[in-house]
């Protein structure tokens, strides 16, 4: 793959907009896998990530000016239009479902359970449970586990990418573990449930 | 005094402790879970569930977009410049017609408003068997009675009117005077009054021709 690392994003922004398309191939290098995986995350559907990626730079070559520096950086503003298309693909998906949803689950409380779970996470084929709960949590919380744990931002880049205060990041983390931990769990007991 | 910290104030930070990042009161918080078992294990499943999380997006295939997403992209970047490229020298064009629309407006105008010089190509050799009175005469496409007789000289008792495009030319001093039949509407665009219903008739005119070969003036014979 090409090194694309050159120039400042408002320097190859400048020479897109003026036609130059290395420079649009080079602002695509350097976003198109983050907002992609941030998507693929979110559905957990690459055909739905792929689209999302297609309409974020879609959305850069056709209203360039739309973008303003002074509002913030460039990845928190393609990262807001791939947001905004990733919960409109989830609400086309699955209908309308309220994106605060987190309220009526039960967040996990440390018990013995959590010993077993805690030897299930250790083993490598525990990755799909993983992702099943990840996919399960209401998606302002999903977002939050996106970002900062699977795509390990800080709490300031995540913050800038969703346009929240770093307090909402934190504190929306924390209840977003807090609830995959019991949707972990709840996995975990479902098969000794089923087979007894 | 030792700072001595809650649970509930260690359960706000663990997340922040688990994932590494930068916490203050991270000392505090270790001699904590030393003296709370359910704190312990409330970090070991944080710290687990980072771990697992971090594997899993290791894991988790594809990490970019497929090479069919760029190519999309880069022919809609293509036809997206050609539509602004096309813009803009459109605009141009317009642009550019407009201002020499408007310049040949000002020439024309400024054309049609200029004196024209009476005298300005009638030679003595030509002036001398004129009457006065016939040399003030305008031009006029009516036939003159030493036409009709088909004669030549009675055309001279009019002047030669100058033609445009002789205006900047040396002044000469040998003439030389040239019969032609010429459409009506060759004259109407030299600047003569000639009715719409006659643009189409072929009129007889003399050119003043001097001697360097330009066309000075005209002067209507029929």
């Amino acid at each position: 793959m090409r090194p694309y690392t050159a120039g400042s994003d408002d320097d190859l922004l400048r020479r897109m907009q003026n036609g130059d398309e290395e420079a649009f191939a080079m602002i695509y290098h350097r976003y198109q896998g983050g907002i992609y995986r941030f998507a693929l995350h979110m559905t957990g559907n690459p055909a739905m990530a792929e689209e999302v990626t297609q309409e974020v730079f879609m959305a850069l070559i056709g209203q360039p000016d739309r973008f303003d520096s002074l509002k913030g950086s460039l990845q928190a503003f393609l990262f807001g239009i791939g947001r905004n298309h990733t919960l409109r693909c989830l609400e086309r998906e699955r209908g309308l479902m309220p994106l605060d949803a987190g309220g009526e689950w039960q967040t996990h409380a440390t018990g013995e359970a959590s010993l077993e779970l805690l030897d299930d996470l250790a083993r490598r084929e525990s990755v799909a449970r993983l992702r099943e709960a990840v996919k399960s949590l209401p998606p302002i919380y999903r977002e939050v586990i996106a970002l900062c744990d699977l795509e390990e931002k800080s709490y300031a880049e995540a913050a800038q990418m969703l346009a929240c205060a770093v307090g909402t990041i934190r504190s929306r983390l924390h209840r977003a573990r807090g609830l995959l931990l019991a949707k972990l769990e709840a996995l975990y007991r479902a098969p000794a449930n089923q087979g007894g | 005094m030792v700072f001595a910290m809650t649970c509930e104030m260690f359960n706000s930070i663990v997340d922040d402790l688990a994932r590494g990042g930068f916490c203050e009161e991270e000392a505090e918080a270790l001699d904590h879970v030393k003296i709370c078992p359910g704190c312990a294990q409330r970090l070991a499943e944080a710290q687990t569930l980072t771990l697992a999380l971090q594997r899993a997006a290791e894991a988790w295939e594809p990490k970019e977009a497929p090479p069919e997403v760029e190519r999309l992209l880069l022919i809609r970047f293509r036809q997206q410049r050609n539509l602004v490229r096309w813009h803009r020298r459109k605009q141009h064009w317009i642009m550019g017609a407009v201002a020499a629309g408007i310049v040949l407006m000002v020439g024309l105008s400024f054309w049609l408003a200029r004196p024209v010089p009476a005298h300005r190509y009638s030679s003595p050799a030509m002036e001398s068997p004129r009457q006065p009175a016939k040399q003030s005469a305008p031009p006029s496409l009516v036939p003159s009675p030493a036409v009709e007789a088909e004669n030549p000289q009675p055309a001279e008792d009019s002047e030669f009117l100058p033609l445009p495009s002789a205006e900047d030319a040396p002044p000469v001093t040998e003439e030389q005077v040239v019969r032609i039949s010429v459409p009506a509407s060759a004259l109407q665009e030299i600047g003569f009054p000639v009715s719409a219903s006659t643009t189409s008739e072929e009129v007889t005119a003399d050119i003043l021709i001097g001697e360097d070969g330009i066309a000075r003036g005209i002067r209507i014979v029929q």
